[in-house]
């Protein structure tokens, strides 16, 4: 009986982390691409504001450029933090299937939920930036 | 009961219990990582796909954001000249 219940404790202890990395890494995969849309569509608006402004002000041009740069900079290094992260990751739950170890995937939740953090404050910084 | 009681009494037949028990248990907890890893393959191939497209979206914006820098840096220049 006790085997019993130290396996059925063990399984269920397992399951839902294993369920809540597999949901976190799916949702910063779709995620990250969505941020990635949207911090390429946010630089190609400022740019063309930025070109508006050029037509009358150069250096005031210059000064918002060097302005927002930074901005779209750290919004992209969110997504390719997010990449890297949804990347080392995966290759870790593709080894399961083949006897490979699951604590060594479910171990990434902490990183996957913090780059998830990370792309979900990107996302809002460029909403911040083009409104 | 009583019967299943007496049965229980005999140690050689509580070490058989346990052991349909523990068997049980062994079979269940193959059972069930079969089906953990058959779902784990099927999600496995939609992450696949995400993975993909993950990397031809990142690839797309740096490959848009530093062109577009490039010819915005070059043109801010000429303008402020």
């Amino acid at each position: 009986m006790r085997s019993l219940l130290v396996a059925l404790a063990l399984v269920a202890g397992c399951a839902p982390t294993m369920n809540a990395t597999l949901k976190t890494e799916a949702t910063l995969a779709v995620t990250s691409s969505l941020v990635a849309h949207a911090v390429n569509g946010a630089d190609a608006l400022l740019e063309v504001k930025t070109r508006a402004t050029m037509a009358t002000d150069p250096a005031k041009a210059r000064t918002a450029y060097e302005a927002y740069k930074p901005k779209i900079e750290k919004a992209r290094l969110a997504v390719h933090t997010a990449q890297d992260v949804v990347t080392d990751a995966e290759a870790e739950r593709a080894k399961i299937p083949t006897g490979g170890d699951a604590s060594k995937f479910t171990a990434w939740l902490p990183a996957l939920t913090e780059a998830l953090a990370a792309l979900q404050q990107a996302y809002a910084d460029l909403k911040g930036l083009v409104q | 009961m009583a019967a299943l009681l007496a049965w229980l009494a005999n140690p050689a037949n509580q070490a058989l219990l346990v052991s349909l028990i523990e068997n049980g248990i062994t079979a269940g907890e193959k059972a069930y990582q079969t089906w953990e890893l058959q779902s784990l393959n099927d999600l496995l191939a939609v992450v696949k796909a995400d993975m993909t497209a993950l990397a031809a979206d990142v690839k797309q914006m740096d490959s848009d954001i530093d062109a577009r820098d490039k010819q915005l840096e070059a043109d801010l220049d000429k303008a402020g000249k």
